[in-house]
């Protein structure tokens, strides 16, 4: 990687541990109530994948309510910087816990692996004394292109060559429709449009393709990185609009932040502010 | 993710409301399986009929609607391309368990 691309300034690795862990306060409180209501399920159901691979049946509810309590307020408390060294790992195994838990009745999300991944090299970082933490800004680059690598990857793996005629990706958007409509959740309304227009399918799997497989060149160089990130962004927001799956991380743009300035954020903040604030002092007093 | 051809031709298990004039009316992944997630929700009917707990699944999904509504678990066989740019009906319906209604 060069050292165009991963951290040249130390104060980016900071600005990435209050945006993740923000993110983690919120989305672990927003779906408390449906990891809670795992509770209510049959130990049937119960099928343990990834970390929690050895547990035969579910967890004790007053693990599960631990878990799910403790990781937002952990998390709130890694993003204001209070006690890192204990609140960066208990968030993480907090949320590697609440998501793995969630996956193991059945249902293998995808849209929280990344989360889970920089959470450990935070966690990992914050014992780091040094003022340099370059390296935990090229691991979490690194994790973030090498997530969409890995996709690329298995297309080819799995589809082979077919992937890039659009049948695959055509029956991929119809079939998870499908199944949301037939479920009465929300399915896209744009979905049976996109189905029609089958000459941009072709085109839009191997633009697809090309954003997974072409991740690597983002740690190449700051301006393909910032290339790259609108590309992604681009793609899930397709993915958003014509399969209404919504990959928050990475929309929000939290996932790819590792690749770009983003310990410029305080300082375009600061200066935007700056701006502002002599027209209101200005401002004559309404009412 | 997305990786696999998955073929125009699906047989999705679903749980449906029958109204009073024989229409279908589509019901919500947290009616039927008590979760907001689709995807859990369909697993859990997967597994059910395969264990052949579609009867009580019925019951469980028309105490959760309440009133006497009628239910049925069924699997739709679907060409998922027609299904969704135009709309059409299933090829095929196969009925698990019926319930609710004037049980």
């Amino acid at each position: 990687m060069t050292k165009d691309v991963s951290a040249s300034r130390p104060a980016r690795i900071d600005v990435l541990r209050r945006l993740v862990g923000a993110y983690v306060a919120i989305w672990s409180a927003v779906r408390a109530p449906h990891i809670l209501d795992t509770l209510d399920f049959s130990p049937e159901r119960f099928d343990a994948v990834g970390p929690l691979w050895f547990l035969n049946s579910p967890l004790p509810s007053f693990v599960l309510v631990i878990g799910v309590l403790a990781t937002p307020v952990s998390a709130t408390l890694m993003t204001l910087g209070v006690r890192l060294r204990v609140s960066a790992p208990v968030t993480a195994i907090g949320f590697l816990l609440v998501t793995t838990y969630r996956t193991s009745w059945g249902n293998l999300f995808h849209t929280e692996n990344l989360v889970a991944l920089h959470l450990v090299v935070l966690a990992v970082m914050v014992f780091d004394d040094r003022s340099d933490r370059r390296w935990a800004v090229d691991a979490m680059a690194v994790l973030t292109v090498g997530t969409y690598f890995v996709a690329g990857v298995a297309k080819l793996r799995i589809s082979g060559t077919a992937w890039f005629d659009g049948d695959v990706l055509r029956n991929q958007i119809a079939f998870d429709n499908a199944r949301k409509a037939v479920l009465g959740d929300v399915s896209s309304p744009f979905a049976g449009w996109l189905l029609g227009q089958g000459w941009l399918l072709a085109p839009a799997a191997i633009v697809s393709i090309g954003v997974e497989l072409g991740a690597p060149l983002a740690l190449l160089h700051r301006r393909v990185a910032g290339v790259w990130a609108a590309l992604a962004m681009g793609f899930h927001l397709a993915i958003l609009v014509f399969m209404a799956i919504f990959f928050p991380y990475h929309v929000l743009g939290i996932g790819l932040a590792p690749l770009l300035p983003v310990e410029r954020l305080g300082t375009t903040v600061s200066a935007w502010t700056a701006r502002f604030r002599p027209a209101l002092k200005r401002s004559p007093p309404t009412g | 993710m997305f990786a696999t051809d998955r073929g125009e031709e699906h047989y999705l298990d679903t749980a449906v409301m029958i109204v009073d004039d024989g229409s279908v009316r589509r019901l919500s992944p947290e009616l039927i399986a008590g979760t907001d997630e689709p995807v859990l929700a369909a697993v859990t009917l997967t597994r059910g009929i395969r264990r052949r707990d579609a009867a009580v699944m019925c019951e469980e999904i028309a105490a959760r609607i309440g009133g006497s509504a009628v239910v049925e678990v069924r699997t739709e066989h679907h060409n998922v391309i027609d299904f969704i740019a135009d709309d059409a009906p299933p090829i095929g319906i196969t009925t698990h368990a019926r319930c609710g209604g004037d049980d």
